[in-house]
């Protein structure tokens, strides 16, 4: 096998986890609130079961195949030359999706914290760091996720504890105001994080413990569902109707905190913590890229090409956007419920599943016949 | 290959070793405390700053002499442009540091500028990824360049003053976020304290004197419309459930003086029914109150008397209202008091209906007051009569 | 400034190059070339962007097939 390091279930729970949540956090409450309002902690909820099925699709691949990624058993259920269309679809798509990512990094820390730095530094820098951490392969990064975790909960619980004082309930009221719809159109936007629990299925043949991939899988996806439903409760309970105004909501709420005078600007722990999240959150994804591009190739080692790969990814989102307006007609979209990251996630395993059966089904109707 | 390893590790460093992009220290920087926004006749608008700065109090020590201990070091430097990015980049030319804005703590804004309309400039303020939203906004009754100017006798500057105005709750307090939220609601309307300079004392130097406030102003749809009073403006207070301080003076019928009585707590409760086509609206009222003088020679430890008592408070707070109501809600149609809001939390289905017309309909909702008032204490002693 | 970035860029992509090129075996030959495919587009890839700043990224290229492909799917079901 191509990876030689082995993760537990739990570690890569963690790792989606923060795969996951990392760039929720921030961006999640003002593009869900355009649709949902006061909702928005509810809309966490009608993504739930989405997540839930990215993971269990990728688990039902894994069972059929248990020692490979989508890239291999993708070639198994297709056949090699279709097997290696939808790879390379699959590649092209995490490329872009990690782009934004990145992109959306650098963005964020230039305009919120270091005007005068070229985004080229901001975001060569992180790739380089992460070019370590993937490097270093799959155990490393489980091992960074799992020591990032309790740093960023205790963080991110810090922040909702110092905004206590400044909440209001009647912020929330009315409580499904307009019926059940707006938060469920607000939830088409929440897909886009929770299909990219698809990427899961890089990860399992990975696990020492396979059997109880799918448990905890599921308690990853259950762990974003309660911190995003608790981020949103926080900042609309803060912000109210002026949620929308934010960018990133909880940012502003961080820097609103002002505790007895002297605890106040605390735009730096959040920045902390999502730095440490982002991090995991591009390993996870470069990682991914990294093992995809290697089995695509049938290589035997994936580590030479962590490099050129970082290369690109860097360029990538360098340019991923020109500006800002170009940037929020992406996230409308994405807002909107189709987006790359529902194609990878979702769609092409979901079809990739029904093939496979299919096919089973006919080699069990061949064997029956041969057995008459 | 040892070799490609140095070029590489030096490749590398080339990269690291850039130092901070984005650092500044402190004794390159002028740190604003408060900002006055004013129109001026000719459209123009002009940033007024009070910088605050860290050297010009702190730095003599670093030589070794100490100099000049307890002067006021306040800066004031004015900007004028068509727009306040013009005006700050005007005002940049000036001064010979950078300017950081992320302590401000005041924002003065004058009359002409908030008649016009103050959601355009409003809008700079949140962009800015430094202005806190927890500044304190406040419109000025003649120009803000002036009011920053001040030189208050005790404080240290003119904005910490009314920072602590504010703070002190007597009047409104009105912080950017605040603002932003009356902006965003239902109802489009926003009240914020004026302020105003005190005239100075005799033998002072003109400029020798505190800012206060004595009245709010009242802003419709971003302008402002008009001001209510301090009496009026607690009367508002009540009914956003914001009062903190507030002494009720009352003569009681058959007593020969007045009873003067201080808030200790004071809580209220809109209570919103549609009835048909009628909208009405209880204010429920809760306060306990301290007596502070009394005038007359009733003895007030009796049970009887405080009852009587306790009845001339609520009616007292009761006419206050009532005035109140006359101006905000008759008059100037102005949805300070956040009925609309209620009405949307209690009744969101029929609020759709109602919302489009609110601004008509809102000056017919029916009031009824219902008004718990409790005397918990009359005093430590009394005189002797 | 376009010949700067240019020069930067391929002093980044010649640096990678040059460290990872002599830790690759020379017995995996496939590996090679793989990395200097990959080396190649990005460097190519870069360069164009820096001499046509305005091309559309791959981001917006896949979002573009996206909406169209949406707006088949919709066309077909209405």
């Amino acid at each position: 096998m191509i990876e030689k390091g082995k993760i537990s279930a739990s570690q890569m729970s963690v790792m989606m986890y923060h795969a996951i949540i990392a760039t929720g956090i921030l961006f999640i409450p003002k593009t869900v609130f355009d649709a949902a309002q006061q909702d928005i902690w509810i809309s966490p909820l009608w993504a739930f079961p989405l997540g839930l099925l990215s993971v269990y699709i990728a688990y039902k691949l894994h069972k059929l195949y248990p020692d490979d990624t989508i890239m291999q058993y993708s070639e198994h259920i297709l056949g090699v030359f279709f097997g290696k269309v939808i790879g390379f679809i699959l590649l092209l798509l995490l490329y872009t999706s990690i782009s934004v990512m990145v992109w959306q990094y650098g963005e964020f820390v230039v305009s919120e914290f270091l005007p005068h730095t070229p985004k080229y530094v901001v975001i060569g820098m992180m790739i380089l760091l992460c070019a370590f951490a993937v490097h270093g392969g799959l155990e490393v990064i489980g091992r960074l996720s799992e020591m990032v975790f309790p740093v960023f909960f205790l963080l991110f619980l810090v922040i909702v504890v110092l905004l206590l004082p400044d909440i209001e309930i009647k912020r929330m009221l009315p409580v499904m105001e307009n019926g059940i719809m707006p938060s469920v159109k607000g939830s088409l936007a929440l897909y886009t994080w929770f299909a990219q629990f698809g990427i899961i299925y890089f990860f399992f043949p990975y696990l020492t413990n396979r059997e109880k991939g799918m448990k905890w899988g599921g308690i990853s996806v259950l762990a974003v569902t309660i911190t995003l439903v608790l981020t949103n409760i926080i900042v609309i309970l803060v912000f109210g109707r002026v949620t929308g105004n934010f960018t990133a909501p909880l940012m502003s709420a961080a820097r609103y905190i002002s505790i007895a005078e002297f605890l106040s600007h605390l735009e730096a722990i959040v920045m902390a913590i999502w730095i440490a999240g982002t991090f995991i959150k591009i390993c996870v994804f470069y990682y991914a890229l990294v093992l995809g591009t290697a089995q695509w190739f049938n290589l035997s080692n994936y580590r030479s090409l962590v490099l050129p790969t970082g290369f690109l990814i860097g360029v990538f989102a360098i340019q991923a956007f020109l500006n800002s307006a170009e940037a929020s007609e992406h996230f409308h979209e994405v807002s909107h419920g189709l987006t790359d990251t529902l194609v990878y996630g979702l769609i092409i395993p979901m079809f990739l599943l029904s093939i496979a059966y299919i096919r089973k089904m006919k080699i069990f109707k061949q064997k029956g016949r041969e057995k008459k | 290959m040892k070799r490609l390893k140095i070029i590489w590790l030096i490749g590398i460093s080339l990269f690291l070793l850039t130092g901070c992009w984005d650092r500044r220290e402190t004794n390159d920087l002028w740190v604003v405390t408060g900002v006055g926004l004013d129109q001026t006749e000719d459209g123009e608008i002009e940033v007024t700053v009070e910088i605050h700065s860290p050297n010009s109090d702190g730095g003599e020590g670093m030589g070794g002499e100490s100099s000049q201990v307890g002067g006021n070091k306040m800066i004031h430097q004015t900007g004028k442009g068509i727009s306040i990015p013009k005006a700050i980049e005007d005002l940049d030319t000036q001064l010979p540091r950078e300017i950081l804005w992320s302590h401000t703590k005041a924002i003065v804004i004058n009359k002409a500028l908030a008649e016009t309309g103050i959601r355009e400039e409003l809008d700079f303020l949140i962009r800015h990824p430094e202005p806190r939203l927890r500044s304190y906004v406040f419109i000025s009754e003649g120009s803000a360049k002036d009011i920053m100017a001040l030189l208050p006798p005790l404080e240290r500057s003119s904005s910490e003053v009314l920072i602590e105005l504010a703070k002190s709750e007597v009047l409104m307090k009105v912080t950017l976020f605040d603002l932003m939220e009356m902006l965003k609601g239902e109802s489009d309307a926003a009240i914020l304290p004026m302020v105003d300079k005190l005239p100075p004392e005799e033998g002072e130097q003109p400029l020798e004197t505190n800012a206060y406030i004595n009245q709010s102003a009242i802003l419709k749809n971003g302008k402002m419309v008009g001001s209510i009073d301090d009496r009026l403006t607690r009367g508002v207070l009540w009914f956003r459930d914001e009062i903190k301080e507030a002494t009720v003076t009352v003569q009681p019928e058959n007593a020969d003086g007045l009873i003067s009585m201080n808030l200790i707590k004071g809580t209220t409760k809109l209570i919103p029914e549609i009835d048909g086509n009628q909208l009405k609206m209880t204010v429920q009222i809760e306060t306990i109150d301290d007596v502070i003088q009394n005038k007359t020679n009733w003895d007030l430890n009796e049970i009887e008397k405080q009852r009587i008592l306790e009845k001339e408070l609520a009616e007292a707070i009761e006419t206050r209202l009532t005035d109140t109501l006359e101006i905000v809600q008759k008059e100037m149609k102005a949805d300070i008091i956040e009925f609309g809001e209620e009405f949307r939390r209690k009744h969101p289905e029929q609020w759709k209906g109602i919302k489009k017309d609110w601004e008509e309909r809102f000056p017919s909702v029916e009031v009824t007051f219902d008004i718990e008032a409790k005397i918990l204490r009359t005093g430590q002693g009394n005189v002797p009569w | 400034m376009k010949g700067v970035y240019i020069f930067s860029v391929t002093a980044v992509a010649v640096l990678m190059f040059i460290y990872q090129w002599s830790k690759i075996k020379s017995t995996k030959k496939k590996e090679k070339m793989v990395f200097s495919f990959l080396m190649i587009i990005g460097w190519s890839l870069a360069v164009t962007y820096i001499v046509f700043p305005n091309m559309d990224s791959p981001a917006k290229m896949v979002d573009h097939v996206l909406t169209s492909l949406r707006n088949i799917f919709l066309g077909i079901f209405s």
